[in-house]
């Protein structure tokens, strides 16, 4: 096969509400090689991938222009079915794409489908099984499956058709960083060993810069950078402004390019070494401290709740979801609690808000213990923002979301509007106070959420994952509201696995592993231990990364890509 | 949902055809239905705690639907026993009306025959796993949409009940605790802010699984595979012909001495 292996021409699509989510779109892809499609939340990310197996215009309608082959066949002219069995599709949320009842039927699903000869599909359904390594889970059923797990198999059940091309639609934007990082070993060997074709889209700029061979960056329905990843990665003011996230040491070497001549911009930090080993002769130290960092000090460091030893295990179940769990939370400070999925966080938030009760231990709100308090009187004092804002919206306005807690804690209407305003404000919402909640994108019903929330003034704020699901700027947007509040003087506790953001918000970490608290300090101690971390599947910000392997001990611990930049060159 | 979802074991009604297993449910099912004989429904409660028994799976998974259960019966036993049209012996008055023993026998006969009819569902659904039942009812010549269909219903109610119970913690959250909430307050306003978020939240899970089901080749126009073989063997005609005797003798017994009239017990 050719370099037109997929072959895109002069693509354009509306959807039926009007929107237009592609632009004469020109895109081949040849066989055997691994695209990576970034772009924004509404770029036609996914559009573009739907179109490749004929999802549109098939199933989905729309007014399309332009053209789309694969391996040779138009995808407009095929049935679904057909196109399956050459490109197969693998989506966002894992918990969707599961329509079996255990492994073993969900992969062989699509054979049978095809009416394939049962050794056969029994042949394929073993190897689709071995590849993405669900070996001795055939007959667990989806809920015995962790999100790594659920995407794997999803991708098996692809595989059972014996597709040429795989397209997966950020495949990892909800899972932990043990199944992102399960996922893409899968694909890489896919690609490397069976000469697999994979069309993925991604956030992540750094997974992208590690195994993609070209990167496709989409904005607005248009593709405006197209080549390999060294070459998109280093147009830098291109991306900054479409938000696309830069690595941070192709970063390092652009604010670098005046003092040294840089032939090829470093994506990975091997490359990177190659660069700044020759300038870090005379390493001056870290200048530029933490944003929070004096602050924090600054704090006084009363004590808004104690953990005291901890315990709890879920009924019928052996292990311990939490064992001898001590820690403090300190008044006005900005926490990261940061650890696998499965290692007590969340438990341990459900324990502080008294939706669990401990087994043993117990837990002091300002000297008084929970136990003795009400989960309404709780919720009042800590407020808890969950990953999936879907779980709490259901009014017809955004003011009408925030005004329902209100209600229920039985504020007076004059205190309720006042409230509404102060919330639609440090959300940025005023100008969609009147949305239809349901209709808004994820990023904002995530605001919406928030708001719903932070209008209830709890004075210890939770956040759940504020990064799931989120492009690179709605993660940010979140963790600035979050910074904003803690700024007023709310304690703002982030449960997440975005190590980026630990690094640019969280003056203090906690690190959770099996149920117990394994390390607890300041983030840039934490992030120095990089042993430590790697146990838990944890890895600190490539910037952190590449700092902590430089020979210079002065060098080490940076936390952003300015920190490191100013140590390197005294300025 | 446990009363429903697979239980991995290997036991001789695990192992039945699933075939087997549906005449067995059918069969037992007819007659707990046709007959009004207290005698002849306690013998299918008895026949399906045996079944129970032989599939190893501990009856305690039923505690919930016991317990729902138990309300309804109480609700049967009081209504008839009050209201039975063909109640004539009081055993005792409540501001002079008759709680009959005729009420009373007819309440128990029902809520026997709610209990068998409940009890042997479990039987076969529990002890075959999904893709064996799909691959019998395709045997069965049930057409294969409808066949999906059900295997999708039992796929989301475990889902549906997951996603509902994070959304009532998740409103608990915003102050709207459920739990504490009065009879008329939770009619009244209670259940809004569950069922809205569930609903729409269905709705938007249900476009993803659109695409994943019709990129898995669903709707080939060819014959489908089906992976799941199954013979029959010596155990399943055994377990065929005591079914078949069994029935067979509730029924022959209800029509020479019982009564297939709603009549009861032969007082």
């Amino acid at each position: 096969m050719s370099d037109d292996y997929i072959k895109i021409s002069n693509l354009s699509f509306t959807y039926p509400d009007g929107t237009l989510a592609l632009k004469k779109i020109n895109l081949q892809v040849a066989k055997g090689e691994y695209v990576v499609v970034m772009g924004q939340n509404g770029a036609g990310k996914t559009t573009l991938s739907l179109f490749l197996n004929g999802t549109i215009p098939n199933i989905m309608g729309g007014t399309v222009d332009g053209a789309v082959s694969v391996a040779g066949v138009n995808t407009f002219e095929r049935p679904v079915y057909e196109m399956a069995q050459k490109v197969g599709i693998v989506l966002q949320d894992p918990e969707a794409q599961l329509i079996c009842s255990d492994v073993r039927s969900e992969v062989a699903f699509a054979a049978e489908n095809l009416g394939l000869p049962r050794d056969q599909i029994e042949r394929r359904l073993a190897w689709a099984i071995k590849t993405v390594r669900l070996e001795g889970m055939e007959d667990r059923g989806p809920q015995q499956l962790s999100g790594g797990q659920k995407q794997r198999l999803a991708i098996a059940a692809n595989l059972v058709m014996q597709p040429e091309i795989l397209v997966l639609d950020e495949p990892t934007s909800q899972l932990d960083p043990v199944g992102t990082t399960e996922v893409f070993s899968v694909l890489k060997e896919l690609n490397e060993r069976h000469n697999m074709t994979v069309v993925m889209t991604e956030h992540k700029s750094e997974a992208a810069a590690e195994f993609g061979d070209r990167i496709v960056v989409l904005n607005n329905g248009e593709i405006v950078a197209d080549g390999d990843p060294h070459d998109v990665f280093a147009r830098v003011e291109l991306l900054k402004e479409i938000f696309v996230k830069i690595p941070d040491v192709t970063m390092l070497a652009w604010k670098l390019k005046n003092r040294v001549p840089i032939e090829k911009y470093p994506i990975t930090i091997p490359e990177a070494h190659l660069l700044v080993d020759k300038i870090a002769k005379a390493p001056t130290g870290m200048k530029e401290t933490l944003v929070g960092e004096k602050q924090h000090e600054a704090a006084g460091r009363r004590q808004v709740i104690e953990v005291e030893d901890l315990w709890y295990s879920y009924p019928g179940s052996s292990t311990d979801a939490l064992a001898a769990v001590n820690a403090v939370i300190y008044d006005g400070e900005f926490l990261a609690l940061i650890g696998q999925n499965g290692s007590g966080k969340t438990t341990l938030v459900k324990c502080l808000l008294g939706i669990l009760r401990p087994k043993k231990g117990r837990i002091l709100l300002e000297g008084g213990d929970t136990a003795n308090m009400r989960a309404g009187e709780l919720a009042r004092r800590i407020g808890l923002v969950l990953q999936n804002p879907d779980t709490q919206l259901f009014q017809m306005s955004v003011e009408e979301e925030i005004a329902f807690g209100l209600h229920n804690i039985e504020l007076q209407q004059n205190q309720i509007e006042s409230r509404i305003e102060e919330a639609l404000k440090a959300t940025g919402m005023v100008t969609r106070r009147s949305f239809y909640p349901f209709r808004l994108s994820f990023g904002d019903r995530r605001k919406v959420a928030v708001a719903a929330i932070i209008a209830m003034k709890p004075q210890i704020l939770i956040f759940d994952e504020p990064t799931t699901g989120q492009d690179f700027r709605g993660r940010y947007e979140l963790a600035e509201i979050a910074k904003q509040l803690n700024e007023n003087g709310s304690t703002v506790i982030m449960i997440t696995h975005d190590m980026d953001l630990v690094a640019r918000y969280a003056q203090r970490t906690i690190v959770m592993g099996m149920g117990r608290i394994i390390a607890e300090g300041p983030t840039r101690e934490i992030f120095k231990q990089t042993k430590l971390l790697e146990q838990t599947f944890l890895r600190p910000p490539q910037i952190t990364q590449l700092s902590n392997e430089m020979a210079v001990d002065a060098l080490s611990g940076a936390l952003s890509v300015n920190e490191f930049y100013s140590s390197l060159t005294g300025e | 949902m446990a009363m429903i979802e697979y239980v991995k074991k290997d036991t001789i009604i695990h192992r039945l055809n699933p075939i087997t297993k549906m005449f067995l449910l059918v069969a037992f099912w007819a007659v707990a239905l046709l007959m009004f004989d207290l005698l002849s429904v306690i013998l299918i409660v008895i026949v399906s705690v045996v079944l129970w028994t032989l599939s190893g799976i501990s009856i305690s998974v039923l505690k919930k639907v016991f317990a729902l259960l138990s309300v309804v019966f109480v609700v049967y036993i009081l209504v008839n026993g009050f209201m039975y049209f063909r109640g004539k012996t009081p055993i005792f008055f409540v501001l002079g009306h008759p709680f009959t023993r005729e009420g009373l026998l007819f309440g128990i006969t029902i809520s026997f025959k709610v209990l068998a009819v409940v009890l042997l569902v479990p039987v076969l659904t529990m002890t075959t796993p999904m893709s064996k039942l799909m691959a019998a009812m395709a045997k069965l010549k049930v057409p294969y949409k409808f066949i999906f269909t059900f295997a999708m219903a039992v796929r989301l109610t475990p889902l549906i009940d997951q996603v509902y119970h994070e959304i009532i913690e998740a409103q608990k959250l915003r102050g709207h605790d459920l739990d504490s909430m009065g009879l008329i307050a939770k009619i009244r306003r209670g259940y809004m802010p569950i069922f809205v978020p569930l609903i729409l939240t269905l709705l938007r899970r249900s476009s993803d699984m659109d695409v994943a089901i019709e990129s898995r080749a669903f709707g080939a126009p060819v014959e489908r595979t089906y992976i799941e073989q199954m013979g029959f063997r010596l155990s399943d005609l055994v377990f065929m012909g005591l079914t078949v005797v069994i029935a067979g003798s509730i029924l022959v017994y209800s029509f020479l001495y019982g009564s297939l009239t709603l009549g009861v017990l032969p007082v």
